[in-house]
């Protein structure tokens, strides 16, 4: 196991991710549940893939106003910063001006693709613009390898998703346990987290009240 | 999330060149009415079936507010009006405004602001960045979209249909 392992070092040698592979999803089928339960309540939902049709269509159950956040690509080519480098600047990265706070951030598996170093000011960058309460659903890799870049990921149902990578080589996985993850992303605490089948630790994580 | 854009109003002068791109399949010597700017007047569906052309070749600063469904292929600066019909960006439309229509289609590039009362479409070559507002909201894949989508599902479609997502469903 690669634990703790930078996901830097592309290894082309090493087995791909499967290309594209069903999921089931239990946390968000009970966050999707969760939020149905008030189907008058406008959710502010950011999410940071790039823009899907399918998630788009799928959030249209709710009342809500969703955000392209578009940054999972940028993510792995973030460092941390060398002596007298200034840090990266998500607010430039990830502008969050919107003038409602959030309920819902869709992390998709990007969490593991940003340096464990930056993690921290991520969390707070995105911690800034929730409500207290607001969820965070992720998946974190558990072993071995994942692919080099995040994966697209589609929603078939509230309980089944597909993974899908966008191209062949993997980089070894942090593989956060989960209070190493959630000393990493202070004020975000894991409500609920499932072991999934394939390895992935599917986590909804919540604002703590503040 | 954006800012955003407004361009001046100076449509007396352009508003020439805009029937002069009008198709050749419109005979209706009043044409010019219905692409002359109205702000303060509402517009109705009194005009539907037809469609107005701005070109590639032209260049449009200010507001546009229309009676009949218009296809832009040229540069547009400002803000569009067409409340009760559909607007249409072609793939060689460049737009930097706001707009509100009936329905919104996008298959070239706009920043700004998207209000449709039906529907919004992003087609596979469509570039937008920007806010949108409408009940429904479609990104074929290829779409390209930066911003926010404010949506009402009970607008959208029936409540016996909000447990499944819609089949028409396409992912970018």
């Amino acid at each position: 196991m690669a634990l703790f392992a930078k996901p830097k070092n592309v290894n082309d040698t090493a087995p791909a991710q499967s290309q594209s592979e069903e999921l089931g999803c239990p946390a968000f089928a009970s966050l999707v549940a969760t939020l149905e339960r008030e189907p008058e309540h406008k959710y502010h939902i950011l999410d940071l893939a790039a823009a899907s049709g399918n998630h788009i269509e799928f959030f249209s159950r709710f009342r809500c106003r969703y955000h392209i956040g578009d940054v999972l690509h940028v993510l792995p080519d973030l460092s941390p910063p060398k002596e007298e480098e200034p840090d990266p600047d998500f607010t430039r990265i990830l502008p969050l001006n919107m003038a409602d706070k959030l309920d819902l951030i869709l992390a998709w598996d990007g969490l593991n693709y940003l340096d464990k170093e930056l993690l921290p000011q991520f969390s707070r960058h995105l911690i800034r613009q929730c409500n207290p309460g607001a969820w965070l659903h992720a998946f974190i890799y558990t072993r071995g390898d994942m692919a080099a870049q995040p994966m697209q990921f589609e929603v078939l149902s509230s309980d089944v998703m597909r993974r899908q990578a966008a191209s062949g080589g993997a980089v070894g996985a942090p593989c956060y346990p989960q209070r190493v993850l959630e000393k990493l992303m202070p004020g975000f605490r894991a409500s609920q987290s499932r072991l999934l089948k394939n390895g992935l630790q599917e986590y909804l994580f919540q604002v703590q009240e503040y | 999330m954006f800012a955003q854009e407004q361009g001046s109003c100076n449509y007396p002068k352009e508003i020439t060149m805009f029937d002069k791109t009008k198709k050749e399949t419109e005979k209706k010597p009043s044409a010019p009415k219905a692409a002359a700017p109205a702000a303060s007047k509402p517009a109705s569906a009194s005009n539907s079936g037809q469609t107005t052309t701005i070109g590639s070749s032209i260049k449009l600063n200010g507001e546009l507010n229309g009676n009949e469904d218009l296809l832009i292929q040229g540069q547009v600066e400002g803000n569009v009006y067409l409340k009760e019909h559909n607007l249409t960006i072609g793939e060689q439309g460049v737009i930097k405004a706001n707009a509100f229509a009936r329905t919104i289609t996008v298959r070239g590039q706009l920043t700004g602001d998207l209000n449709g009362v039906e529907k919004v479409t992003i087609t596979s070559t469509g570039k937008v960045r920007g806010n949108i507002v409408a009940p429904k909201v479609i990104l074929e894949e290829g779409a390209t979209f930066k911003g926010s989508i404010d949506m009402d599902a009970k607008a959208a479609k029936p409540a016996s249909q909000a447990s499944q997502p819609a089949p028409s469903a396409k992912s970018a």
